[in-house]
């Protein structure tokens, strides 16, 4: 008897609906259909007086704010002589004091109400963060307010923070990455532009308590800006607090020419509307360069510019979106990782970025970020691993990415999704950049619709339209003997021409 | 906008003192144990779109056998190589070599030359394998974050995974412990060894101060080395060992799953019955190694000091030999007093950085308490124009007028508050949270988490008086002293 009902459960598992049985492999589990849809963003909206918008997302699960401020200011702003100034200006907010409060009695308060008010000072945008208990709220945003209306730039603190960046602008060479990020940086975008700038003793001597109070004054407004609010909060409550303490905050002296439609007042060319030309792909400085640091690890960066779209609305935008993922995405798919990792052992880590975002009216090129391939690996794979690299690049431009292929990114990129707005902070801080990006919501609406609808063609044409494997900077920081020593140097060499020594500042 | 300063100091004083932090309600784990041993806990999170599931093993590189330094390590990356079904087109076919291709690995470890035939097994064992699938699986299906890491007293696996798949997780987590296939062994211990330099040869200071651990931990301290190991004795690794490890590491009795989601404990109870339920209690395992035996009494920290250049910021570590980690008397008040040092307003900041005679760029403190042992930590970078010598002396006449000064109410009042705070941005993420709970269940339990939380609360300025009288002893410290040096 009892070997019946053994017989009977293996050779009709499946239909026993009772007791559910482990299917022999991953791909025999059926699921439900994935219910997620990203949250309506219309309740989420609301208007300060001056017009700044606030999107608040409450969750009630632990007793924490987060409130971020976001301005659209950053080193595009920055004036010939005032290299890192926007940055300055908002690291140097937290830290000088403000309103009535010296610097240290601004420390003291924020600890003592166990919060965290943190700058950020990134290429096209200034935030401000405070996150606190939520009964903690009320005093964090007053402090809040005071540090971005009231800042103090106490000299003291100012000069202390100078002296850590001299400091670091003496030490920054120690770390091979950094100086391999900031070296590849100059290579693409050339030294003068905003995102190839260097940081310099004399950009630091300018650095003064005036001169920040004065970028300050004529940049920091609410035109352009936008709150995100998310966590254990009442929204009708924290937006009318809100509106007490920035409803009537003006808008700066820049803030008005651009509101009235003359531009501002901007570092860079400005570039007439939408019949602009392309700017080209190609880093500044094209070629393969080096620097010579003895060590057991070697550290590459490969790419070029970014790409500038007309708008939101191209169809490129979303062919990159899955060429970046056949290429080195993080789901199924990675061209690079099944070759430099899986295939050969050669490094642990590759990371691929590419810079997509459309231009914003009126900043032209300068806005382009990059698209980079960075990886380490031991000096005698260097060549070998860069060489794989810009073979992936041209594979992309001759084929289309095999239909099978497409359609496993497809489903990866489908699939992480929901975890664009995984949790409140990032639901809020997600519409929240729309604003400050000038990206319709219904972009989120559409973005799995416009995925799906991309084809290997799709991808090959954006390939042919943004990437250049012939004017990329490659930059290998590393044991130089050893990478001319190594595989595939003169294959390489072939490719990209001569490597040359990059000249030391 | 007016900010009244006497009103804020109002305010301040008007709030309740802070309470003793516990797990708020809605995120305190419902828990079980299955006969095997396994335990789980789960936190239901209704409208998550992702579940954060997170699994750990008692037992880290801390277990390293002597001569093989980074075992457990090697091991945590070979159990994403796969199983009897992920990762291979035919496993009896791959078995067959996979075999061959061992004995013939073995012999040119021991003979420090590759062995003939290996590289056409190689290309044979290639046509059937499959790497990256285990991976690929889970990212197809829209999981997300896959990681792991081993720890000196602990390895953790985690995942995010979109709630309505959770099956897989189950499926793919019980799969690789049921059945695991060590493939790709040489490529494994390559790629380790490309981690061990991105994190630590890579980083100007990082060589040494992996030497100022196995100074200050002495010889043989399971401590003495780091989880990455020694380049050497893990390209001396064979698969045997592996195997070896995970037999006496992996017991379903040694493991903790954390599922923190839109999950119902009811439906994971029923999958963790039928899937990890498979798994064999430990023993039965002819080879047994010692995994975190706390009897044996680990040698005493070195007292002393460690010089070197590096092409890096000037910088000392103090380190003072504590205790190891509990969640009340001593250990806690190390981890209070870390907190009255740290932060803008506290006393490193201000007398070492902020000061007119300042001497640091930066200066922090921290108390480090494993299973076997703790070291309360002061690390002090020097500013511009100052002399790496100098740091200690400014360290040691800040720590004498602490003495003198006493800790003050105010302060210990703020660093509650803090802790508070920071304890729940810790577990602000589901993941944050699933590890949180793995750890603290794996070293002792969950509730340790409030334990530790009400031994903060009720700290008083005569304990970190008492600790620092104790414990900051002269005699008793070591200290890493690096001097920039100009050329890199």
């Amino acid at each position: 008897m009892r070997a019946v009902v053994l017989f009977v459960a293996l050779g009709l598992g499946a239909a026993a609906a009772a007791s559910p049985q482990i299917p022999p492999h991953p791909d025999d589990l059926r699921f439900p259909a994935s219910p997620f849809a990203p949250p309506d963003p219309a309740g989420m909206r609301f208007e300060l007086a001056n017009g700044m918008p606030v999107y608040v997302v409450p969750d009630r699960g632990l007793p924490l704010v987060d409130v971020v401020l976001a301005l659209p200011v950053g080193d595009l702003h920055e004036q010939p002589g005032e290299a890192g100034m926007a940055s300055m200006t908002v690291a140097m907010l937290r830290r000088g004091g403000a309103g009535e409060l010296a610097p240290d009695r601004l420390d003291d308060e924020v600890d003592a109400l166990g919060a965290r008010i943190r700058t950020v000072g990134a290429s096209g945008r200034s935030v401000i963060a405070l996150d606190c208990g939520s009964e903690a709220l009320g005093r964090g945003l007053e402090l809040l307010a005071s540090i971005v209306r009231e800042p103090r730039f106490d000299a003291e603190r100012l000069a202390q923070a100078k002296g850590n960046l001299g400091v670091s602008l003496a030490t920054q060479d120690d770390d091979p990455l950094g100086l391999l990020e900031r070296e590849w940086l100059r290579l693409v975008h050339g030294d003068s532009a905003p995102r190839g700038r260097q940081l310099t003793p004399d950009a630091v001597a300018a650095f003064t308590p005036e001169a920040l109070a004065d970028f300050h004054h004529r940049h920091y407004g609410p035109q352009g800006a936008v709150f995100a609010v998310s966590g254990d909060v009442d929204a009708e409550a924290v937006v009318a607090r809100l509106d007490e303490l920035f409803g009537d905050w003006a808008p700066s002296d820049q803030g008005e020419r651009r509101a009235s439609g003359s531009g501002g007042e901007l570092a860079t060319d400005e570039v007439d509307g939408s019949q602009e030309e392309e700017p080209a792909a190609a880093a500044a400085r094209p070629g393969w360069w080096y620097l010579d640091r003895p060590g057991v690890q070697a550290a590459i960066a490969v790419g070029h510019r970014g790409a500038v779209l007309g708008s939101w609305d191209d169809d490129d935008h979303w062919a990159l979106l899955l060429l970046t993922e056949v290429l080195d995405g993080p789901g199924a798919v990675s061209r690079l990782r099944s070759r430099l990792q899986l295939g050969e052992g050669l490094t642990y880590r590759v990371l691929t970025y590419f810079d997509l975002d459309p231009v914003r009216s009126g900043w032209g090129a300068e806005r382009a970020g990059e698209f980079r391939v960075f990886l380490e690996t031991a000096p005698e794979s260097a060549a070998e691993a860069a060489g794989a690299v810009l073979q992936e690049l041209r594979r992309l431009q001759r084929d289309p990415v095999p239909a099978t292929e497409l359609e496993t990114a497809k489903r990866s990129l489908l699939a992480r999704f929901p975890l664009l707005f995984e949790r409140a902070e990032a639901v809020a801080g997600r519409y929240a950049e729309d604003e400050l990006l000038d990206r319709p919501h219904e972009y989120w609406a559409d973005y799995r619709q416009r995925l799906r609808g991309v084809t290997g063609t799709d991808v090959r044409r954006a390939a042919q339209r943004f990437l250049d494997p012939g004017g990329v900077a490659l930059l290998v920081v590393g044991d130089w003997n050893a990478v001319r020593g190594g595989r595939g140097f003169q294959e390489l060499r072939r490719a990209v021409g001569q490597p040359r020594v990059l000249e030391e500042r | 906008m007016r900010v009244a300063a006497g009103l804020a100091a109002l305010l301040l004083s008007a709030m309740a003192p802070v309470a003793p932090a516990a797990l708020p309600a809605e995120l305190r784990p419902t828990d079980f144990r299955l006969d095997n041993g396994m335990t789980f806990l789960i936190v239901e999170r209704p409208g998550r779109p992702l579940v954060a599931a997170v699994w750990a093993v008692r037992g880290g590189s801390a277990s390293d056998p002597p001569g093989q330094r980074g075992l457990a390590h090697v091991v945590e990356h070979l159990l994403y190589a796969g199983s009897r079904t992920i990762g291979t087109a035919d496993w009896e076919a791959e078995s067959r070599l996979l075999r061959q291709w061992e004995r013939l690995y073995a012999d040119s470890v021991r003979r420090r030359r590759a062995s003939p035939g290996l590289a056409r097994l190689e290309g044979r064992l290639a046509a059937l394998q499959r790497p990256g699938e285990y991976s690929s699986i889970y990212t197809r299906a829209g999981a997300f974050g896959l990681d792991a890491e081993t720890r000196h007293d602990s390895t953790a696996f985690q995942v995010l995974v979109p709630a309505e798949k959770i099956e897989l997780w189950f499926w793919m987590e019980s799969n690789r412990l049921l059945e695991p296939v060590f493939r790709g062994f040489e490529r494994e211990l390559r790629v380790v060894e490309q981690e061990r330099r991105q994190r630590i040869d890579s980083s100007p200071a990082g060589s040494w101060f992996e030497l100022f651990d196995a100074a200050f931990w002495g010889a043989g301290h399971p401590y003495a080395h780091t989880p990455g190991g020694e380049r050497l004795e893990v390209a001396g690794l064979l698969p045997a060992d592996a195997r070896a490890h995970f037999g006496a590491a992996y017991g379903p009795e040694r493991l903790v799953a954390v599922l923190v989601g839109d999950v119902s404990p009811d439906r994971v109870r029923e999958m963790a019955e039928r899937y990890f339920g498979r798994l064999k209690r430990g023993g039965g395992l002819a080879v047994s190694v010692r995994v975190n035996d706390r009897s044996e009494p680990p040698a005493e920290p070195a007292v002393g000091s460690l010089d070197g250049l590096c092409t890096c910021s000037s910088q000392i570590e103090i380190r003072y030999p504590t205790v190891a980690f509990e969640t009340s008397g001593d250990a806690v008040a190390l981890d209070v007093l870390a907190g009255v040092l740290n932060s803008r307003s506290g006393r490193l900041h201000r007398r070492l950085v902020l000061a007119d005679d300042a001497v640091a760029t930066s200066a922090s403190a921290q108390h480090v308490s494993r299973m076997r042992g703790g070291y309360f930590a002061v690390r002090i970078e020097a500013a511009g124009d100052t002399g790496v010598a100098e740091l200690l002396p400014a360290w040691n006449s800040l720590l004498e007028q602490i003495r003198a000064d006493g800790v003050a109410s105010a302060e210990l009042e703020r660093v509650r508050r803090q802790l508070a705070t920071d304890s729940f941005r810790q577990i602000e993420t589901d993941i944050g949270l699933a590890r949180r709970l793995a750890a603290a269940e794996v070293l002792g339990g969950w509730r340790q988490l409030d334990e530790w939380f009400e031994a903060a609360a009720a700290v008083r300025p005569e304990d970190l008086e008492r600790v620092i009288e104790v414990f900051l002893v002269a005699g008793k410290r070591a200290v890493l002293s690096l001097e920039r040096t100009g050329e890199g």
